[in-house]
């Protein structure tokens, strides 16, 4: 029987800011070379976000969707928080990624409520985090590019799933990028992030098919076009 | 004063020609710091004021295309080069044209600026008239989001005295009709058919076309063909033969048309559709140049995902033998590359032509091909190999699409080796 993942992508108009969508571009095209199916939903406002997602996505946001989204996404709240418990797959960059978190704090010392899905929170800031980025993870190394003034900090340092070799990460002190809890990927590199880094995004793709089937069984690609544009990447100045 | 800061910034422009360069910033950047006043002083000569031209795509050739209408009707037209839109850029275009006693002997400036720069031009100067053609994401490193941009170019059409040409399928330009406040508005769109042929970022990420219009524009574009458009200007409708080709073209004639309208209402239009027919691209637009072994080789400029998106359009109207994509990503390209993922390129699919790839991110742009199922026979960042082979002569006729900065580097390769090019824009 064949193989079908369910990719649910989260606000596809609101929240992309620059070629997040690339990254269901990435999943899908790798897991279809693959002979794995997959069957794609777009999840706006109002939309309801499928049972059975294997991987959720979600991406940046601009400032005057973010509170139509912030509403809609207190709807859908419960059920992305039981998928995250089941074991359901995301990544979720940028912005989703700090309204995944419990809460964010804007630079006038306002205190937002976050999803509290992540055991992280967000602080405003003035500085620009922006420019190419290189993280040294469990998966080989990770070239993006990130562009935020949101400071995020975990609660457990350990959940991060980068260091920093380039770049400023969650909140340009700690060294660290990204959040793992759960099966979350969080994240602020944008890219997009999947796209010159296979491995990470073949990782995202074992831990949706063992979730699902019990064993990924992943055939290797041939990944020379990728990994040439990560040299590149990794080559270019921050 | 006048005169003495024209002649000093000629001197400098003339000095800088001496040491070989062709500097736009110098001259500006030191008129604006010793003669601060010198802007308005210079475009207070002008009886028929300035025109702003200003949106993420298509400024460069809607520029153009009202400044020759303007000089078709026997106007004397003060206009900056392209990639001097900044107001020091300006004020080198002044000193450029004025004459030696600081006379502009010109009926009407129109510049381009981009949303940041028209902001400060427009804070020194009030225009008479705003062109505001559209916001799309662009550079998002540049200018942030795509809603700020927005509040940016209501702020440039807030200064306008008279008049304001605005976008009917746009809706965040179309909004800025609530700034009219008594000024003239002249609308220009396309018609609902058109609607997949100009697939905006919301549209491309939500996957379905979404015709968005205010009111009925008084200069519609009602078809696209290569080598030719359908338009209604007011009540007349008109068809007419083009030079410029390319969706993205055929909506800033309509721009263009719309300007016309606004700045010169006594004008002619019949006469001014008929002057639209022998408009030649701007610099980088959809040039084609004739190379000595007898290749053709187009130019099409792509700065954002939209703007991408439109020109790919192009591919139809020629039969290329070989499509080269040249990304750099330098700070005026956008230095985040993520907006290749914006683009569908899969029109490639539909045709023979062999794939290369070029710029310091060549080897991206073939990394997102492959995403498309396309394959790139050559990838190839070094500029000088890459548009060698790219010009072989078997690979007549062939396009770039190109980045900034990868433009002026293969214009300025395609220079050197062939003093014939036309070099219009420059």
């Amino acid at each position: 029987m064949s193989r079908v993942l369910h990719v649910a992508h989260l606000y596809p108009v609101e929240m992309n800011i620059y070629g997040d969508t690339g990254n269901r571009i990435v999943l899908t095209k790798r897991l279809e070379w693959r002979g794995t199916d997959v069957k794609v939903s777009l999840v706006g406002i109002g939309d309801e976000l499928p049972n059975d997602s294997d991987i959720v996505l979600g991406g940046g946001a601009q400032d005057a969707v973010q509170s139509a989204v912030e509403a809609d996404l207190a709807r859908k709240a419960s059920k992305l928080a039981r998928l995250a418990e089941e074991g359901a797959v995301m990544l979720m960059v940028c912005g989703m990624y700090q309204l995944l978190g419990r809460r964010f704090v804007t630079a006038d010392g306002q205190d937002i409520k976050g999803m509290g899905i992540l055991p992280i929170e967000t602080l405003a800031s003035h500085d620009r985090m922006i420019g190419n980025t290189a993280y040294q993870t469990p998966w080989g190394t990770v070239v993006g590019y990130e562009n935020h003034s949101g400071k995020t900090f975990l609660d457990d340092q350990s959940l991060a799933w980068g260091k920093v070799i380039k770049g400023a990460g969650n909140n340009g002190a700690d060294q660290l990028e990204g959040c793992l809890y759960h099966n979350i990927f969080g994240t602020y590199s944008h890219g997009p992030v999947l796209s010159k880094n296979p491995h990470f995004a073949d990782e995202l793709i074992s831990r949706a098919l063992i979730r699902k089937y019990g064993k990924s069984n992943l055939k290797s690609l041939d990944d020379t076009v990728e990994l040439a544009a990560a040299k590149t990447a990794l080559a270019r100045s921050r | 004063m006048r005169i003495l800061a024209t002649l000093f910034g000629k001197t400098v422009l003339f000095g800088l020609s001496l040491a070989g360069r062709r500097g736009t910033a110098l001259p500006g950047l030191l008129i604006e710091k010793f003669y601060p006043n010198y802007l308005n002083v210079m475009l207070d000569q002008l009886p028929r004021g300035v025109v702003i031209v200003t949106g993420t795509n298509g400024k460069t050739t809607t520029t153009k295309i009202i400044s020759e209408l303007l000089r078709a009707q026997g106007l004397r037209v003060l206009t900056n080069p392209t990639g001097s839109n900044f107001v020091r850029g300006t004020i080198a275009a002044i000193v450029k044209s004025a004459t030696l006693s600081g006379m502009l002997h010109y009926d009407i400036a129109v510049f381009e600026q981009d949303e940041a720069h028209a902001v400060r031009f427009a804070e020194r100067y009030r225009p008479v008239g705003v062109v505001a053609l559209n916001v799309m994401r662009d550079q998002m490193d540049r200018f942030g989001e795509i809603d700020t941009t927005a509040t940016l170019i209501g702020k440039v059409v807030k200064r306008a005295e008279s008049w304001m040409v605005l976008n009917a399928n746009d809706k965040r330009i179309a909004a800025l009709a609530r700034e009219a406040k008594g000024r003239h508005i002249v609308w220009f769109g396309h018609e609902r058919s058109l609607q997949g042929l100009f697939i905006d970022d919301d549209q491309l990420y939500a996957q379905r076309p979404v015709f968005y219009e205010t009111v009925k524009p008084e200069v519609e574009l009602l078809g696209v063909a290569p080598g030719k458009l359908v338009l209604r200007v007011q009540k007349d409708k008109h068809t007419v033969p083009t030079v410029l080709d390319g969706t993205h073209n055929a909506i800033n004639m309509a721009a263009g048309l719309a300007a016309i309208i606004a700045a010169t209402p006594e004008a002619d239009m019949d006469t001014m559709v008929g002057a639209l027919t022998t408009i030649r691209p701007a610099f980088g637009r959809g040039e084609k140049v004739l190379l000595p072994n007898g290749v053709e080789l187009h130019l099409q400029l792509v700065k954002n995902p939209a703007g991408f998106r439109h020109a790919l359009q192009q591919v139809k109207s020629t039969d290329y033998t070989t499509i080269g994509v040249a990304i750099n990503d330098d700070y005026a390209d956008g230095r985040d590359v993520s907006w290749l993922w914006d683009v569908d390129f899969s029109i490639f699919k539909e045709l023979k032509a062999t794939i290369m790839t070029g710029g310091t991110r060549a080897a991206d742009m073939a990394n997102r091909l492959k995403y498309d199922d396309l394959m790139t026979a050559e990838v190839e960042p070094e500029f000088a190999t890459f548009l060698r082979h790219m010009t072989q002569p078997t690979r007549n006729p062939a396009i770039i699409f190109c980045t900034y900065t990868a433009m002026l580097r293969l214009r300025k390769l395609l220079k050197h080796e062939n003093k014939s090019i036309r070099s219009e824009g420059l």
